[in-house]
């Protein structure tokens, strides 16, 4: 039990610390606008600049408590936690906004005061200076993004948009910036669309799927053969050793002498008295032989079991009378 | 007087929410549909434990009431227990359920036995492809091409599953033809099967299947596990249910498991996907052009996926020496259509010959082939999604 209970504790530590650190890293910065003259409004009318986090994952996770900073001081090692902290703006508690789902994007105000709300962090942006952005985890240690965002026009955000494969950070023009919404969404062309303009009669996915299918298949199809094989060369090792465990020639050679006397006898009874064709007999034992030799026949394992069957005919209470006679 | 109009007011109003207020020709036609495949289904014994849940579940959909009464009976209703019912096909999580009871009634052990089996299983899965692009050329977009493509697997759970991910419209469609295919299997395979080989071929005699280990039926469900789903991550739901299921049944050490994941179980979620894959068919989503085009598409995709099946076994007899020739009639049940297709297989051997008994030989293309198509399910998502 004692065992049990480390090996679930083992597995329960090395299991979730991976996930969590995982899904931490699926939050990332996404645009940046540190001056903002006429974009979004917080809830007050008020423009402000503005960060904006994306949760590149599918599945839903909380950042609250996460900070964000543009002091470049904390990115000292040997400074203390609450040193840190206090040099950081932390997202807060309590609110429903910061639990982000798949594929979500979330926008803080900066340069603001927490008690207009909960997306109105202290965050200090100089829209003349590039400023270095940071994100970092619950415990203000790990950093889990950063960017340093250019001095940027009026309006202008700087977005992490997809190049090719990779994401790489770029300046956005005011008519372009996407506070809320996926960046990639003006240059973004849908699978589908790819797809059918590419592959309009669908050869290409065919082809490549059939591949897939067969590839898969023929995977299977290769590791059972060469195990099959394996598995019934051990059948046909462990048989014969069944069989023929000691001195297996001296068994064979003695088989072998008796069938032949068993032949002469069955022949001998068989031509002189039922008349039967010599051929025929010669025919069935030759093909019992064969078989014998060639191990083919069933193997049986030569006990008897009768196991006990309970009917209505014979069950106790049945054969029992109500009083003793 | 005041209470003369008081019922007279509200015996008005009562009559403005029943169905035959609000019926349409079209609710009328489908629970004609409806009627028809529970018809089949006792009379004809057409896959009965799905047309019946399905065929009820058609005429449940169409029965009209006031759309705008929010009363919440109704399937597309948010909260309604039929809605809640039909999360399990929305969200997809119906047919992985059905997949773990296959798996727990499923015996690979034709498959193991002889392995090159499998790869008529893979064959098969041609008809999906050639009904891929048969739909598009009719002008379906791709992912609903991807949907529709999906009924030539004959499996019902994995087209409920790539539909609702790729195009959830056209989904209680796509579940009513491929269900009704896969009941019309007797009747479609046996002549293309005729068509495509020649009285020799199909009385080609095979070799009895060797007799399979504990060991490889323990190790055929994680092997399989692992390499498939290793290349297509895509059909994790479908594949990983599908293995866990067989492990459950061929561990030894979880009969009970097995048991209730391939009986009880798979009995209730086959009954719920039934009845509300039915119910999904209501008369405005149904009766549509689209719907003509997934029957036809069906069809094709049904063809090709029978005829690519024996003329691969065809094919795989040229290479193969005589006295290891596979008799070509098990090559229709390389369609997942477990255990229908065998059984046709077999009979059929048995009509040309009486001593030839060709089900456990079928029964390895036919299992090869649920694996197959739900690795084509998972290479479409994975390409389309």
């Amino acid at each position: 039990m004692k065992k049990f209970g480390l090996l679930l504790g083992a597995m329960l530590t090395f299991g979730a610390v991976p996930m969590v650190a995982q899904l931490e890293n699926s939050i990332k910065l996404n645009e940046v606008m540190t001056c903002n003259t006429s974009s979004i409004q917080d809830e007050y009318g008020q423009h402000e600049a503005w960060i904006e986090i994306t949760n590149i994952s599918f599945s839903t996770y909380n950042i609250r408590g996460m900070f964000l900073t543009t002091d470049r001081s904390v990115l000292d090692k040997k400074m203390s936690v609450p040193e840190r902290i206090s040099r950081m703006s932390i997202i807060p508690n309590g609110e429903k906004r910061t639990i982000m789902g798949g594929q979500q994007n979330i926008v803080f105000f900066c340069n603001s005061n927490p008690a207009q709300g909960s997306m109105h962090l202290t965050v200090k942006i100089d829209p003349t200076e590039p400023t270095w952005i940071a994100l970092y985890n619950g415990n203000a240690v790990n950093l889990i993004d950063s960017v340093t965002v250019p001095p940027l026009a009026a309006n202008e955000s700087f977005a992490r948009v997809k190049d090719g494969d990779n994401y790489i950070w770029k300046r956005t023009e005011a008519k372009n910036v996407t506070p809320g919404i996926s960046n990639n969404i003006h240059i973004k062309e849908s699978k589908i669309a790819k797809i059918k303009r590419d592959d309009p009669h669908g050869y290409g996915i065919a082809v490549l799927s059939m591949g897939i299918v067969f590839f898969c298949l023929a995977l299977l199809f290769a590791f059972f053969t060469v195990f099959g094989l394996i598995m019934r060369n051990r059948t046909m090792v462990k048989k014969v050793a069944e069989i023929q465990p000691l001195r297996a020639g001296v068994g064979m050679a003695k088989k072998t002498a008796e069938i032949g006397h068993m032949t002469n006898v069955i022949l001998q009874d068989g031509l002189s008295t039922k008349g039967i064709d010599k051929e025929l007999y010669i025919a069935v034992i030759s093909m019992a032989l064969k078989q014998y030799m060639e191990d083919i026949h069933d193997v049986e394992s030569g006990v008897i079991t009768i196991k006990p069957k309970n009917t209505d005919w014979n069950v106790e209470y049945i054969q029992m009378t109500q009083f003793h006679e | 007087m005041g209470f003369t109009n008081f019922i007279i007011e509200n015996f008005n109003e009562f009559l403005t929410y029943t169905g035959f207020a609000n019926a349409t020709a079209g609710n009328m036609i489908m629970i004609v549909v409806g009627a028809i495949l529970i018809y089949l289904a006792i009379k004809k014994d057409f896959e009965p434990l799905l047309l019946i849940p399905i065929g009820l579940g058609i005429i449940l959909g169409n029965i009209p009431f006031r759309a705008d009464a929010g009363l919440e009976i109704g399937l597309y209703e948010d909260n309604s227990v039929l809605n809640i019912f039909y999360q399990g096909v929305r969200q997809g999580w119906y047919p992985p359920l059905v997949f773990l009871g296959i798996g727990a009634m499923t015996d690979f052990s034709a498959l193991i036995a002889n392995p090159k089996l499998v790869l008529i299983g893979a064959a098969a899965q041609f008809g999906i492809f050639g009904a891929y692009m048969v739909a598009l050329a009719l002008g379906f977009e791709p992912n609903q091409a991807a949907g529709i493509a999906i009924i030539g697997g004959a499996d019902g759970p994995t087209a409920i599953f790539l539909s609702s991910k790729l195009c959830p419209n056209l989904m209680g469609a796509i579940a009513v033809c491929a269900y009704s295919y896969m009941a019309l299997v007797p009747l479609l395979q046996p002549p293309l099967m005729r068509l495509l080989t020649t009285k020799k071929e199909r009385v080609i005699k095979m070799k009895p299947a060797r007799q399979v280990s504990q060991t490889e039926k323990i190790l055929f469900p994680i092997i399989g596990l692992l390499l498939t789903t290793f290349i297509v991550p895509s059909g994790l739901p479908l594949l990983g249910m599908l293995f866990f299921g067989n492990l459950l049944k061929e561990s030894g050490k979880t009969t009970r498991l097995a048991k209730t994941a391939g009986s009880a179980l798979n009995d209730i979620i086959v009954m719920l996907l039934g009845l509300t894959v039915g119910c999904s068919t209501q008369a405005s989503e149904f009766l549509t052009l689209n719907t003509l085009f997934i029957f036809v598409i069906g069809a094709c995709a049904f063809i090709v996926a029978t005829a690519s099946g024996v003329l691969f076994v065809k094919l795989m007899n040229i290479f193969l020496p005589t006295g290891k020739k596979l008799n070509p009639l098990i090559g229709n049940a390389g369609v997942s259509a477990v255990p229908m297709s065998a059984r046709i297989s077999h009979n059929l051997g048995l009509e040309y010959d009486r001593h030839n008994f060709l089900l456990m030989h079928a029964m390895g293309p036919n299992v090869a082939g649920v694996i197959g198509s739900a690795v084509a399910a998972g290479a479409l998502l994975g390409f389309l999604s």
